[in-house]
């Protein structure tokens, strides 16, 4: 008992990892309430990604704060900070996308292609939360990493029709092609972070064996 | 987990009097290794011609492929499967068949393609998710 | 007994226990200080008990070896040698030489008792320059052995748990280290007085300890912000075990009564977790300094306080020579 309680976490390293899950947590609500929005068309629920984002800024201001308080060794502190600055340009890209999409009418040869990357998107999420746990738990990252990268290469191939049908779409303006052009590339770069993420987790994995 | 999950949807179609030069092209062209054989006529079904087919029934042989029509050498009929097929299963059927490429239909319909980098990557999916393929 | 000839040990001893704490501080604290494990108060407050602990309980063995059987000490050669010993150990602080306290010590007394006329054992003479060299030796490959045995044991907990494990661990490192600092470092210190009649054991042990606190509370604090920070760049895997290996290295070198350096075990310690990363990690100039110190320190040492006591010689007896 006594053993348990000198070997468990401080409070301050507690509230760090509570922090992260959370952090994790959040951004796989966020993906999901992306994916229904654009699925279903739903303008009011894709602006609720915005009050997400920024829960998620407080969030992250916390676990970098408790971090600098004197949680965790020096040697792990830069790179717990750097995972959570990662979970949160995934949350900026999410909020640049959702302000895009509501300027936006996503042209139907498209829509298929985008919808499929936010269920990818999606399942990606709840894959680096898998990790994530894993993680805390002594786990092997290995097969979570593999089965990020696998879901980000099938997005990478969808993009590559994506971007070739795009070409064919018809703008009436240049802001019009640029709002578009820029909620795809957001879209798409979601799943590009969410990997290096999980290859962040890798990094802290390794480091302390 | 089900091959819907995981299949592509992304097809790529050749008339069955194309040259399999042709074929070699629009396969290069698209980074893909297998095109679906449009029927030459109402009686007909679909067929695939394969990167496997272009090399051990044409280069392999020597054989001219501007002179081979696609239509000599495509296998028929598509072998079909039920999007809500599991994955473990469609793997086995590969493996009884020999084949690298499953067609998800609905009825007549081709949905998309179930090949083995997909039952590979549901795989670890399916491993990093619950500790086990089943 | 003449006043300069216990006055000037005392000054002596109280110098180089004074220097001890400040210079000797990091071995225990840097890490725990540098990693925030420890506010500076409160590692102090653990330092201080475990440096008297370690002199009252183990340091007979080492003030014995120093102070009776390389030996017999006088007043006399303990005025002089501790009196030198003081003024190199503060001209090496000064000119940032890393000159180490055993080393001078050894020669000094080594310098004047020859100087004199006394016997010197040149068994415990070699046994003595034998642990200088094993010593680091030791560490190195026990660090090796640490960390190797940690990547086997530790690996199969979580990031997490492993890294509140090396917290705890690097506690007790601090612990072992502070004890050794007072059972082999200020041991060799007070050998020659508690021998020479000076004083008796536990009171040199207390007074000892007082003014390696002291000199820990008042001037440690800059050398462990220096050492601390240049530690914590290691990972702490590899911290620990250069660390542990040296602890357990000078624990092993006290109880056979030899007085050796911890800084030069860390040192070794440091090569050996280095080592295994690579050899082109290995900070060869490091090492050559070091062992220019193994070689300038005691002879530097034995050199000065020899010239100095057959300069003393020359006073009447009774002035200083007793």
């Amino acid at each position: 008992m006594l053993l348990k309680k000198l070997l468990a976490p401080g409070k301050k390293e507690k509230a760090v990892i509570e922090d992260l899950t959370r952090h994790i947590k959040l951004l796989c609500s966020g993906l999901d309430v992306f994916e229904r929005a654009f699925r279903d068309k739903d303008r009011d629920l894709m602006a609720s990604i915005i009050d997400l984002e920024r829960e998620a800024d407080v969030i992250r201001r916390d676990v970098i704060s408790n971090i600098y308080e004197g949680a965790f060794l020096p040697y792990l502190r830069p790179r717990l900070c750097k995972f959570a600055e990662v979970i949160d340009c995934v949350f900026d890209l999410l909020e640049d996308a959702a302000y895009q999409y509501l300027d936006l009418v996503i042209n139907a040869s498209i829509q298929n292609y985008c919808t499929q990357i936010a269920a990818l998107n999606g399942k990606i999420g709840e894959m680096l939360l898998l990790s994530f746990e894993t993680l805390m738990g002594g786990g092997d990252l290995r097969d979570k990493a593999l089965a990020i990268r696998v879901y980000e290469k099938k997005v990478d191939d969808i993009k590559l029709d994506l971007v070739r049908d795009l070409r064919k779409v018809e703008v009436k303006t240049f802001w019009d092609g640029k709002a578009l052009s820029d909620f795809v590339s957001s879209l798409t770069s979601v799943s590009d972070i969410i990997e290096d993420a999980s290859d962040y987790l890798q990094v802290i994995n390794v480091s302390m064996r | 987990m089900k091959v819907k999950e995981f299949m592509k949807t992304k097809l790529e179609y050749i008339d069955a009097d194309s040259t399999v030069y042709e074929a070699v092209e629009g396969m290069l062209d698209k980074r893909m290794r297998s095109l679906v054989v449009k029927p030459e006529n109402a009686e007909e079904v679909y067929g695939v011609i394969t990167a496997r087919d272009v090399v051990f029934k044409v280069l392999g042989k020597g054989l001219n492929p501007r002179d081979v029509k696609v239509s000599q050498i495509a296998s028929k009929p598509l072998v079909c499967i039920d999007q809500d097929t599991k994955l473990i299963d469609a793997a086995a059927l590969m493996e009884k068949l020999d084949i690298a490429r499953l067609f998800v239909c609905e009825g007549k319909k081709i949905l998309g393609i179930f090949t083995l980098t997909d039952a590979m990557g549901g795989s670890l999916i399916m491993i990093a998710r619950s500790g086990h393929v089943a | 007994m003449p006043g300069m000839a216990t006055l000037l040990p005392l000054i002596g001893c109280v110098f180089i226990a004074f220097v001890v704490g400040s210079n000797d501080t990091s071995n225990a604290l840097g890490i725990c200080i540098g990693c925030e494990i420890l506010k500076f108060k409160k590692a102090l407050c653990l330092f201080g008990p475990f440096v008297l602990l370690g002199a009252v309980l183990q340091g007979q063995k080492v003030m014995k070896t120093v102070g009776n059987d390389l030996l017999e000490v006088n007043f006399s050669i303990l005025g002089v040698s501790l009196i030198v010993s003081a003024l190199l150990i503060a001209f090496s602080n000064w000119k940032k030489l890393p000159l180490s306290t055993h080393q001078v010590i050894v020669g000094s007394f080594t310098g004047a008792g020859m100087a004199s006329g006394i016997p010197v054992s040149m068994e415990f003479v070699a046994k003595i320059v034998l642990s200088w060299i094993v010593s680091p030796l030791g560490a190195l490959f026990s660090a090796l052995l640490i960390y190797k045995l940690m990547e086997k044991t530790l690996s199969r907990f979580s990031v997490f748990r492993i890294e509140t494990i090396l917290k705890s661990l690097l506690i007790l490192c601090a612990i072992v280290i502070a004890y050794t600092t007072g059972a082999n470092e200020l041991a060799t210190v007070l050998g020659g007085a508690v021998h020479g009649g000076l004083f008796s054991p536990t009171a040199a042990s207390c007074g000892g300890a007082l003014f390696v606190f002291l000199g820990a509370l008042f001037l440690s604090p800059r050398v462990i912000e220096t050492v601390g920070k240049g530690i914590t760049t290691l990972d702490p895997y590899s911290g620990f075990a250069a660390q542990f290996g040296a602890a357990t290295n000078v624990f092993i070198f006290t109880c056979l009564g030899m007085p050796v350096s911890t800084t030069f075990c860390i040192i070794g310690g440091i090569v050996g977790v280095g080592a295994l990363k690579g050899m082109e990690t290995v900070r060869f100039d490091l090492m050559r300094k070091m062992m220019l110190s193994w070689v300038a320190a005691p002879l530097l040492s034995f050199c000065i306080c020899f010239i100095a006591t057959k300069g003393l010689m020359f006073f009447p007896k009774g002035f200083f020579w007793v």
